[in-house]
């Protein structure tokens, strides 16, 4: 959906996706290694725009480029989606950073904040494939500990695959974002004076 | 600044490493990297680089945190500071 939500940290921030950022997206979705774990659609930049054209029309979807602060500088993108009014709860995901990035926690960190700062959310889950074990144990890195395993979840290249739940809710959000907020607080000073 | 011994900074690495990943010492080895070991994801690594800075008393440039994968190249960097 068109949103306006812009979230600054110390040294990143996330802005709303525009049509001009479609070529950055086909850039991420194709790179081999970042791909690895990505349904492999809407990579040419007119799919990406057919589907950014969908995206803008869909309730609930919040779709943002994760910029470097200072340079505008695109490392990656990130989104909230399916948001439930009803119950409060939504799902974040999407979430490819370029390679050798240090925007991976601030991000992380502002997409939390956005969910229950913002949209005042009460529960955020993310699905991430169970293969993905470094972004699986990101989660559990930033003190995530209610998991849980969905079997078969994810369909790709006709195949099933498992996938692990990480869900937070407003209650443990403050212990999340002190430890996360300390991390990217020491990265970004090390940006800033680079 | 002092030069320092390979074998002194791959130990301190590997004792860092043991630490902040919450592995025991024989899980962990001098080729151990982000590659080979999951429990070393993006968020650990901030950690893990910030604890040797301060324990080998080295400062890396942003370009050099995201290069630092690996317990070979961690090694190669402190001593090449060292001996800047």
């Amino acid at each position: 959906m068109r949103h306006e939500i812009t979230l600054e940290g110390s040294a990143f921030r996330l802005r709303p996706i525009t049509y001009e950022d479609a070529a950055l997206v086909v850039q991420l979705r194709t790179h081999p290694i970042l791909g690895r774990f990505l349904h492999p659609t809407s990579n040419g930049v007119d799919q990406q725009l057919a589907w950014l054209a969908q995206y803008y029309e869909r309730l609930g979807d919040y779709y943002f480029v994760v910029e470097r602060i200072g340079t505008s500088i695109p490392e990656g993108v990130i989104s909230i989606y399916d948001v439930d009014t009803q119950s409060d709860c939504g799902e974040w995901g999407r979430w490819i950073l370029r390679p050798q990035s240090l925007a991976a926690v601030e991000s992380a960190l502002l997409i939390y904040r956005c969910a229950f700062e913002f949209l005042n959310l009460n529960t955020v889950y993310c699905r991430t494939m169970a293969t993905n074990l470094s972004v699986v144990s990101f989660h559990d890195s930033c003190g995530l500990t209610d998991r849980k395993c969905l079997y078969g979840h994810f369909k790709m290249d006709g195949n099933n695959l498992d996938a692990i739940q990480h869900t937070i809710h407003l209650t443990q959000w403050p212990a999340v974002q002190k430890r996360l907020e300390k991390l990217a607080t020491l990265t970004a000073r090390r940006l800033l004076h680079a | 600044m002092i030069p320092i011994e390979k074998s002194k900074v791959e130990t301190t690495v590997l004792q860092i490493l043991s630490v902040v990943l919450m592995l025991p010492l024989s899980d962990l080895n001098a080729d151990t990297s982000m590659e080979n070991n999951f429990k070393w994801d993006s968020l650990k690594h901030i950690e893990v680089i910030f604890a040797i800075e301060d324990e080998l008393n080295v400062q890396f440039t942003e370009v050099e945190f995201g290069h630092l994968i690996s317990v070979p190249r961690i090694v190669e960097a402190v001593i090449a500071h060292h001996a800047a």
